[in-house]
């Protein structure tokens, strides 16, 4: 495959993405002008791609859709849920046949004339929409040429004794184009009077169409003493599509179409489009997501490939590591210049590094529009009505973090859509709305990004939990928790409570897997669940994986960094005050605080020095003091694995390498606390 | 793995000789500071920084249940090519000095020493013969660094601490 190739298959791939994207706000304002725009030109830009290199069964397959869209844009198709199926299979559809390798062609095929199928069902039903004048041949264009008229039909009381059905006219006329039609009673006689044979209705039509006004008087053609027939201009456009016409375009019969409003109404409008493309473009007062998504649409930033990123990171990594060494050169030498010129280079450093870092975010929206997918496609599956809201979608992070995070979330959405959220009679019976509802919320909370999945179904049962745990042999018979512990248990392996295992979630591997995959990045998982109100599970994850702002400390001969994003204050202790304490509480400035003693945790032997430094961290909502023997000052630590062989060390969250060459090891508080908390506990 | 080479470099350790393939040494190292990593088992000595990146020192002597590694001018770190549950890391290892580097060929390798013998045979490829009549052991060095045998040893009582812990949790 060549180059090019290969370009089309990145765009295509992205253009999919945006189809998606814009189809699931579709799905929300079908009434939107703007969104079936978008997905046209998406479709179009496709199909173009496609047949430049040589996709042709993409370009011929889009082509359809293309046109499927085209009528919803001349208002000729109505947005449809089965459209929108149609259009999401037809994407799934055509990412198959981008990614095929030519073993998977037959199948494609197949589900290309079921598709085309389901696809020429909608075309032919465009006609039975709410106009009783729609057409499906391609003699409709855009709307350049179209033109409206106004017409009036009113044929002779001796019409039909000849033989002609004036109704056959007003269909052929209402052919042309779209239209709207008004029939007058009012001169039908009373029944005296009234003669069988006589035509007393009379019609007034209002028609866009392409077709000249030769067109309209050739359907009267054969007529023409028949009846009286008045055309007339109203406007140069289609007035249809007109914001704010639909009321003066209501059928009711007997009741003339108000002319005048029509004609200043199409063209103030027309006046005022003018304006404004002489004028900047301006956004129209459509809702806020609409406005982004065009905008996100507009506004691209360029591709690069991701090893480039990642060689990017590495680099500015070296960068601060050599920095560090030129602090540390420039410290010992005493030389002001070099001092100055190792603190200038240590605050662009920090500039590149803030920059470097934030190429590699991403917000995570982009997640955002598969999660809305799939609990489209979910709920529908499993008979639910479910709705799906995400916050604070803008959130970025770090790539790494979003490939990681992408997979757990999913495994929570499952669950939510499978076990959490009830059946629509259950809910009822429950007294809540049918419609379920999963929110995804993402927000920054100090140093860390908050992901929570919040549904609001059944909640869980702490007792079945238990009951399900002793059960499976996982806690003893006899062991008392508390109802928080109980629901912690789902995070243990070989649990999963749902009585009917289901093809979406329930084979086993549950939340210990989430909880597994969300450490392997750093992050926690926790869940909190009321019965019958629903769960939340809260997913927190370190800002950055890369580089992090430290405190470098000292114990003994080894050098440690705690991230300051942790340390709350730094007191210095005497050595005798805290032998002297009890039960690892010290009392500093008249308050209690615990504290861990990290020499003799660490089992670290040697001669404490007399005055030691006690670092306050944070701990979820307390203060816990971690003892050092000293304190060397900030350091950006560019954060390298430990690797392997000392994965079972994970209170240490790496290592990374200081100006002198030596090796420092990162501290993860908050794995200090737990592990030497559990470990006193015993 | 490009093992298929016959070349071995030999090493000691205390008074015992020693052979890896060099296709799994990269480097070999003077000794520098090792930053000891708190809480690991007593073999796994720290880390050093290796151009740039963390490079684990594992104490092979207390592996084969000898005396800790004494730090001597010999004393140098072999940084190795080994593989750990079907990934392949880098990591160090402590000897107290190494001596040549030999080709031999595969029919001079012997079968490892059988019962009653000194070290877990499982550990030893073969035994090749030297021309002063001194034996030289055969290493296959992802045995020894496979995670079952870093359980066997006697010094990981704080590695199953810490694993009892995370049960617990």
């Amino acid at each position: 495959m060549d180059n090019f190739q290969k370009k089309f298959l990145e765009e295509a791939s992205d253009l999919i993405n945006q189809l998606e994207q814009a189809l699931l706000t579709l799905e929300q304002d079908t009434e939107n002008p703007e969104l079936v725009d978008s997905i046209f030109r998406i479709m179009h830009s496709l199909k173009g791609g496609g047949g430049m290199f040589g996709f042709d069964n993409i370009t011929a397959y889009t082509h359809k859709l293309e046109n499927m869209y085209d009528l919803v844009r001349q208002k000729k198709l109505k947005v449809s849920r089965e459209m929108l199926d149609i259009t999401f299979d037809s994407a799934d559809h055509v990412r198959s046949m981008l990614n095929d390798d030519g073993s998977k062609t037959a199948e494609i095929k197949n589900n290309e004339v079921i598709l085309n199928n389901r696809i020429d069902n909608i075309l032919s039903g465009a006609s039975s929409g709410d106009f009783k004048d729609l057409k499906t041949n391609d003699e409709v264009t855009g709307n350049s040429d179209v033109v409206t008229y106004y017409v009036r039909v009113k044929p002779y009381e001796h019409i039909q004794r000849n033989g002609t059905n004036p109704f056959l006219l007003i269909d052929e006329l209402v052919g042309l184009g779209k239209s709207k039609v008004n029939i007058f009673y009012s001169n039908i006689p009373d029944f005296e009077n009234f003669v069988f044979d006589d035509t007393y209705i009379y019609w007034e039509i209002i028609i866009a169409t392409d077709k000249n006004e030769d067109a309209i008087k050739d359907v009267f053609i054969f007529v023409e003493d028949d009846c009286e027939v008045e055309i007339r201009k109203i406007a140069d456009r289609d007035i249809f599509t007109l914001e704010g016409i639909d009321p003066l375009l209501v059928c009711r019969h007997d009741f003339p179409f108000d002319l005048d409003k029509i004609k200043s109404l199409a063209d103030a409008i027309t006046a005022l489009e003018k304006a404004k493309n002489e004028s900047v473009a301006k956004p129209s007062a459509g809702e806020e997501h609409i406005k982004k998504f065009a905008k996100e649409s507009s506004i691209s930033g360029i591709r690069v490939a991701s090893e480039k990123i990642d060689m990017l990171m590495n680099l500015v990594s070296e960068l601060i590591t050599t920095q560090a060494g030129l602090n540390l050169y420039a410290d010992k030498n005493k030389d002001a210049e070099l001092t100055r010129i190792a603190e200038s280079l240590e605050n662009i450093s920090r500039q590149l590094r803030d920059t470097a870092f934030s190429i590699t975010l991403i917000p995570i929206d982009y997640l955002v529009v598969r999660f809305r997918r799939l609990v489209r496609d979910l709920s529908r599956e499993v008979g639910k009505d479910i709705t799906f809201e995400a916050r604070g979608a803008e959130t970025e992070l770090d790539k790494t973090l979003i490939e990681g995070i992408s997979e757990p979330l999913m495994h929570i959405l499952r669950n939510s859509i499978d076990h959490g959220i009830e059946s629509a009679e259950e809910r009822i019976k429950a007294g809540k709305n049918p419609q379920g509802k999963i929110i995804l919320q993402a927000y920054y909370s100090g140093s860390q990004i908050v992901i929570a999945v919040t549904d609001d179904g059944a909640g869980m049962n702490p007792a079945k939990i238990r009951k399900k745990a002793i059960e499976k042999g996982l806690i003893p018979a006899d062991a008392q928790i508390s109802d928080k512990e109980a629901i912690d248990l789902i995070f243990m392996p070989g649990f999963s409570t749902s009585e009917t295992v289901t093809n979406i979630s329930g084979r086993g591997v549950g939340m210990d897997v989430v909880k597994r995959k969300v450490s392997d990045i750093r992050g926690m998982v926790s869940v909190a669940s009321e019965l019958g109100e629903g769960t939340t599970i809260t997913i927190k994850l370190p800002l950055t994986l890369s580089i992090i702002d430290g405190m470098l400390v000292r114990i003994e001969d080894v050098d440690y960094i705690i991230p300051l994003s942790v340390i709350d204050t730094i007191f210095a202790v005497e050595h005798t005050k805290i032998e002297n304490s009890f039960q690892n509480i010290i009392n500093i400035e008249g308050v209690q605080y615990p504290f861990y003693y990290l020499r003799n945790e660490f089992g670290i032997g040697g001669e404490p020095p007399s005055k030691e430094e006690i670092i306050m961290v944070k701990y979820e909502d307390k203060k816990i003091g971690i003892v050092v023997d000293n304190i060397t000052g900030e350091y950006q630590a560019v954060l390298k694995s430990l690797g392997k062989l000392y994965r079972n060390q994970d209170i240490f969250s790496g290592a990374s390498i200081l100006g002198d060459g030596t090796v420092a090891l990162v501290l993860d508080t908050h794995k200090v606390i737990n592990k030497f908390t559990k470990y006193n506990e015993l | 793995m490009e093992q298929e080479t016959n070349s071995y470099i030999s090493f000691m350790l205390g008074e015992e000789y020693f052979a890896i393939n060099v296709g799994q040494v990269l480097n070999i190292l003077q000794l520098v500071q090792i930053t000891k990593v708190p809480t690991a088992p007593d073999y796994m000595k720290g880390v050093i920084n290796l151009r740039g990146t963390v490079l684990p020192i594992i104490d092979i002597r207390m592996k084969f249940g000898m005396e800790p590694i004494q730090y001597k001018r010999d004393t140098v770190i072999l940084v190795l090519n080994v593989e750990i549950e079907n990934e392949v890391v880098n990591a160090g290892i402590l000897v107290d000095s190494v001596k040549e580097v030999f080709e031999l060929q595969h029919d001079e390798i012997l079968p490892p020493p059988g019962i009653g013998a000194k070290y877990k045979s499982k550990f030893i490829d073969g035994v090749y013969k030297m021309s002063d009549e001194k034996f030289v052991m055969l290493l296959d060095i992802d045995k020894v660094f496979s995670s079952d045998e870093l359980v066997m040893l006697q010094d990981t009582t704080e590695s199953e601490e810490s694993t009892q812990a995370e049960k617990i949790e």
